[in-house]
């Protein structure tokens, strides 16, 4: 891998964050200290002319600062997807434009990575210092996450992670997937260790966010839930609701024609047979939409591959003339 | 034996792809015997196995293996994929002309390896081993059985035994099928949508003799909700409205049927309110045909997006070469 570096240091920049520039040079210097082999990326999002004027501030000693900059702002998926390119790091550290855990913190997940034990590495972060409300809404957001997709990370919320290219790559990443990354990562068949460190600081609204960014994350984690499960047979999980829909109208029809033919009052004046139809529409419909998905998964995604290689083992000799 | 086909002499004819997980036990013996039975063969050939995420010491042992068996190769996935990604990974990794897959737990006999590939040499592209004496509970054969049916008589490829692992496919035909999901009980079926010509031969089976069975009854549903999946690429992939037309044909009839009687009831002028209930009735029968056909047109919207055509191009034109190749020779 000629040109590459051992680390990319990622800040993602996407509102107006005055001081993220101290932060990045922090950073620096500590991975400096640390006498890491590293280059730094400063991802703005939309946040362009401000973060510009910031880095006027930024000291020539530290060396070179390579700025990705979006003209508008995209969801961090995307972001991320499109900085990748730009980037030289083996690992990439991705942050926010602050800091949310100990530098200490930051170390234990390096080394993580670093030996091997796992290819992305997040913080699940303990003795918070955000408000009381927004700990009780995290808490409820990953639970709900753990219930709907069975895997068990307690922190998703935090934009700190350390990460193997190899991941991004093999990941893709759209919309708002960023938060769910590792969730993502470890169904491609990477390992993932959330690993506990002490919270520093949190910024962002203190008390509740607005209905949109609640039905925001719920249609994300429902994209999730049906990604992780059902990505490659759409046709299980839209089928099995259609079906038992499509059964459950016929029934009813089917009842209403045989109380007809007993004797029972004029079908027009039941309206068991009017409630079947409807069930039998939505049921097809559904059905329909299964089948959708899976004309769209062959039509578009069959060249995909399922599996990753870990370890290929053969001859020391590409091309044997005789085995 | 004997292989009647023409051959590049340094390059590997027989790729046997295996897929593993968790069979600790039953590796070293069917390696054994693959080399018992493939040592005699007069070409070259070469075993690919593949370890689908095993939590056991499988791959230990593979790589143990290794340090002796020249003609083994071996593919560790990051984690398990399913039957059939593990046995594409090992598609993708074979050069063989011919590739044949069997199961990693002993059940299928190397010894018909020969057989199925004096099958391929009649003339066919692939060749599907029949469990003819299944050595399983009646709880597996009697779904597996019914399934086999319903696979046989939607898909017009008629198999006794879809389910068995051990198959003989020409690589051509196998490779550029790109399958994903759980998709490895069909490659047959799939396969013939390209023009490949299927046959079946009985083979035997023995009872699983190490581990457990991989399989639940929850996979049986999960077979017939995939064969609804299969019939529909299979049929209507290359013209998906035709198929969803096809589907909202129930609908139109429903719609005519209802409308009629609205009609009859406003005509008639029938008890009130049953001309509004069957006109109720007849728009709900259209909202459902104008559902499927509008899905008809997303699917065909995706596909014309996708290389579906080309790729069965390319099949027809790889055939209409050959011809004329033989041609060509025996004109020489």
């Amino acid at each position: 891998m000629s040109g590459y570096r051992e680390y990319s240091l990622v800040m993602l920049v996407e509102d107006a964050e005055s001081d993220f520039v101290p932060y990045l040079q922090d950073l620096h210097d500590y991975l400096t200290e640390l006498g890491l082999d590293h280059e730094l990326v400063l991802s703005l999002n939309g946040s362009g002319l401000f973060a510009r004027q910031c880095l006027q501030h930024w000291p020539a000693e530290s060396g070179p600062l390579q700025v990705v900059e979006l003209t508008s702002k995209v969801p961090s998926g995307i972001s991320l997807q499109t900085l990748l390119t730009d980037c030289r790091g083996k690992t990439l550290i991705i942050c926010g434009p602050y800091r949310q855990i100990a530098d200490e913190g930051l170390k234990v997940l390096l080394d993580t990575v670093a030996q091997g034990k796992a290819d992305l590495a997040l913080p699940w972060r303990q003795q918070r210092v955000d408000a009381a409300i927004n700990q009780w809404q995290s808490l409820a957001f990953n639970w709900l996450v753990r219930q709907m997709t069975g895997v068990p990370y307690h922190d998703l919320s935090s934009t700190l992670r350390v990460v193997r290219r190899e991941v991004l790559e093999e990941t893709p990443l759209y919309g708002d997937l960023y938060r769910y990354l590792p969730l993502l990562a470890r169904r491609r068949g990477f390992r993932v260790q959330e690993i506990p460190a002490n919270h520093a600081q949190e910024r962002g609204r203190v008390g509740y966010y607005g209905l949109r960014e609640y039905m925001s994350r719920l249609v994300d984690l429902l994209a999730m839930h049906f990604i992780l499960s059902f990505a490659r047979k759409p046709l299980r999980y839209f089928g099995l609701r259609g079906i038992l829909l499509l059964l459950l109208g016929l029934s009813c029809m089917t009842t209403s024609l045989v109380m007809r033919l007993a004797g029972s009052e004029a079908l027009g004046n039941s309206p068991m047979l009017m409630i079947g139809l409807v069930m039998i529409v939505t049921g097809s419909s559904l059905w329909g939409i299964g089948l959708l998905g899976e004309i769209l998964t062959f039509a578009l995604g069959r060249k995909r591959k399922d599996y990753i290689v870990e370890k290929f083992l053969r001859n020391r000799e590409e091309d044997l003339k005789t085995i | 034996m004997e292989s009647t086909t023409v051959m590049n002499d340094v390059g590997i004819y027989l790729s046997i792809v295996v897929p593993l997980f968790n069979e600790e036990e039953s590796v070293t013996l069917l390696l054994d015997r693959l080399q018992e039975v493939c040592g005699g063969f007069d070409f070259n050939w070469e075993v690919i196995l593949v370890d689908d995420g095993s939590t056991d010491t499988t791959w230990a042992v593979v790589e143990e293996r290794k340090q002796t068996m020249r003609e083994l190769r071996a593919i560790k996935l990051r984690s398990n994929c399913g039957q059939t990604g593990a046995m594409v990974a090992g598609f993708d990794h074979s050069r063989g002309q011919i590739i044949v897959t069997l199961d990693g737990d002993l059940q299928n006999d190397p010894a018909d390896i020969p057989l199925l590939l004096g099958k391929l040499d009649e003339g066919f592209d692939i060749v599907s081993g029949w469990r003819k004496d299944r050595q399983d509970h009646w709880s597996r054969v009697l779904p597996s059985r019914i399934a086999n049916s319903l696979i046989s008589l939607t898909t017009g490829v008629y198999l006794h035994d879809y389910g068995c692992s051990l198959k003989a496919y020409r690589a051509d035909c196998i490779r550029s099928l790109d399958c994903y999901g759980e998709m490895h009980r069909f490659f047959p079926a799939l396969a013939s949508m390209t023009g490949a010509h299927v046959t079946e031969l009985p083979v035997r089976h023995h009872s699983r003799q190490f581990g457990t069975s991989k399989y639940g009854f929850n996979r049986i549903f999960k077979v017939f909700s995939d064969i609804f999946a299969i019939n529909l690429i299979i049929r209507f992939s290359a013209a998906p409205l035709k198929g969803f037309v096809l589907c909202g044909l129930p609908f139109a009839l429903l719609a005519a049927a209802l409308g009629s009687l609205a009609l009859a009831a406003w005509g008639l002028d029938w008890t009130e309110g049953k001309a509004m209930f069957f006109s109720i009735g007849c728009a709900l029968s259209l909202l459902g045909l104008l559902l499927m056909i509008s899905l008809g047109i997303l699917g065909e919207l995706s596909v014309a997006l996708s290389d579906l055509s080309h790729t069965r191009l390319i099949s027809v034109t790889r055939r209409k070469t050959s011809v004329v190749s033989a041609q060509h020779e025996e004109a020489k």
